[in-house]
């Protein structure tokens, strides 16, 4: 923007202070460093990293992904390099850069998550996001945020071990939305992310030896065929948590922003639109300044009529 | 943007289809005039195009690339070639690239194996080639009848599944052949994958440089979403395995590192 204008576009996520409220989301933006022949990350309100276990993870056996209407499936299987290597040789890189990151852990077991949280206390780092929906992993993550109990332990003991930001990252594939969200911030989380990809298949059909043969590709569902579901995910969420709630699922324009926050999100990650369009988090980013500029307001909070 | 930025910043690029014509059964040729020059792209590297209201953009190889010129041969498979091929001289597409890694050019005597769309980056390489004056044979192989002046092939050795045009067979039948005919030092690839994996082994077998460009879906095209991720090995070490993603590492590899499917 070529005229310095006085707007604030901060917004806070328990300790963290971003700047913007645009984050990108787990997995669709590297370790940042692959996006900076596309987009200034410092300019964005905070990255999340790709899902990182406690060990490396091969991931899953090719094909991987799958375009669908309006979406993407994905059965990647937190392919990672794992929580040590992570440390030692991508941490200092993203220690190095003007930007605040967002660590995703994944466990497949309760203790491994306790562990992974453990690790980012000792490295002081500053916020971390449970991925307790991951649906392409055979163990753990869609299962822990599914069963209220559990994931109430299991947060719990997480909360014990880690001092910084907690966000726990949802699926909408629950019968009690409700139940599950004032569980999460009982349990002392600081922020609820939702939605992770909804578990989705494609099927192509090919006629042979006059009968049908399918081949199927099953894993998470990103991209804006989902937004309609986030949208009511959260606005269903809102009422019954005072934590921040970080809104996801198909953001592509300005709009689709101004929607989420409409229905109670705080701030909002890009995922799958990074790949349509590798510059769009940015382009977000300067589409909410110029929001506020050309309305004459000074804040966000000045935009929408909300409590929260 | 931020004046202390140092590095370049890519944004996509608009371009203006110039020619979109089929060169064979379900093959075709897609000539555009880029805003930008695209004066860096190298044979092996390819762009990422955005087909209509897709989410993921489709990867072409750069079948040829002159300043704001380029060209890429594709196949009519799924929703997004089928919007390539409907687009008509004059139409816009919206491309990022070039991307990935090239070929490398070395100054030995080479053959190049094209299959199918896979000729797109040899006929690259060949005109490369050409420019300076590295001896090279060219095969390219196809199904059926292809017409070579529409592809804009060089002269090459065609090669064709049922024998309508060129010499009938499999290409993988006459690389042997030509190594030993040619006294070939270097082998580069592109095509169906077990044309290259075949193209692989005879090179290891006859202790020959191979390089494959690997042509694959991918979802993001610049290395964050491990979609395209394959199993490499180290030639001095093959035991161990290492993950590689084609579009950030390839999609050029040493043939005789990849752990073929």
């Amino acid at each position: 923007m070529g005229v310095k204008h006085n707007i604030d576009l901060s917004v806070n996520i328990g300790k963290l202070k971003l700047k913007n409220p645009i984050i990108t989301a787990s997995g669709t933006f590297g370790y940042a460093d692959e996006f900076e022949e596309y987009v200034n990350v410092s300019s964005l309100g905070a990255i999340v990293t790709k899902g990182i276990t406690l060990h490396p993870r091969k991931g899953n056996p090719q094909p991987r992904v799958q375009d669908v209407n309006n979406g993407l499936i994905n059965r990647i299987g937190l392919e990672n390099m794992g929580i040590y290597p992570f440390i030692e040789q991508k941490l200092p890189i993203l220690r190095a850069k003007n930007i605040s990151f967002i660590i995703n852990i994944a466990g497949s077991s309760e203790e491994e998550y306790v562990q992974l949280a453990k690790i980012c206390q000792n490295k002081s780092i500053e916020a971390i996001e449970m991925n307790l929906s991951c649906p392409n992993v055979k163990h753990g993550c869609l299962e822990f945020g599914k069963d209220p109990d559990t994931l109430y332990r299991l947060i719990s003991n997480v909360r014990e071990a880690y001092q910084g930001t907690l966000i726990v990252k949802l699926t909408s594939n629950v019968s009690y939305p409700t139940q599950i969200a004032k569980l999460v911030q009982k349990a002392g989380a600081n922020a609820i992310s939702a939605i992770n990809t909804v578990k989705a298949m494609h099927v192509s059909l090919n006629y042979n030896n006059s009968k049908f043969e399918k081949t199927t590709i099953q894993g998470g569902l990103s991209g804006p065929a989902i937004k309609p579901i986030a949208l009511s995910f959260i606005s269903e969420i809102r009422p019954v948590v005072d934590i921040p709630i970080i809104g996801m699922g198909g953001i592509t324009y300005i709009q689709d922003v101004l929607e989420f926050l409409s229905v109670g999100a705080n701030a909002v990650q890009i995922g799958t639109a990074n790949f349509t369009h590798p510059t769009i988090s940015e382009q977000l980013v300067d589409g909410l300044g110029e929001i506020l500029i050309k309305n004459n307001k000074t804040n966000l909070k000045e935009c929408f009529n909300r409590r929260k | 943007m931020n004046a202390t930025m140092t590095k370049q910043v890519k944004k996509a690029t608009l371009a203006t289809v110039t020619a979109n014509h089929k060169v064979s059964h379900n093959t075709y040729r897609l000539c555009v005039e880029s805003e930008k020059d695209l004066i860096e792209s190298q044979p092996g590297q390819f762009v990422s195009i955005l087909c209509n209201k897709l989410v993921v953009r489709r990867p072409f190889s750069v079948a040829f690339a002159q300043g704001n010129y380029f060209e890429i041969i594709y196949k009519v498979r799924g929703e997004g070639t089928k919007y390539i091929e409907n687009l008509k001289k004059g139409a816009q597409i919206n491309f990022i690239g070039p991307l990935g890694s090239a070929f490398c050019i070395e100054n030995k005597k080479s053959l190049l194996i094209g299959g199918g769309v896979g000729i797109g980056p040899m006929m690259f390489l060949a005109q490369r080639f050409k420019g300076q004056n590295i001896p090279y044979t060219f095969l390219a192989g196809f199904h059926s009848n292809i017409n070579t002046g529409l592809a804009g092939i060089p002269e090459a050795v065609l090669i064709t599944d049922d024998g309508t045009s060129g010499k009938k067979g499999s290409i993988v039948d006459y690389i042997k052949e030509y190594i030993e005919k040619d006294k070939v030092e270097k082998i580069y690839t592109c095509g169906p994958e077990p044309v290259m994996k075949k193209a692989s082994v005879i090179a290891e077998e006859m202790d020959i440089c191979i390089e494959v460009a690997i042509e694959r879906f991918f979802a993001c095209s610049v290395g964050v979403c491990m979609g395209c991720s394959i199993d490499t090995k180290d030639v001095e070490n093959p035991e161990t395995l290492i993950k590689k993603r084609i579009c950030k590492h390839g999609p050029v590899f040493d043939g005789r590192t990849i752990i073929w499917e």
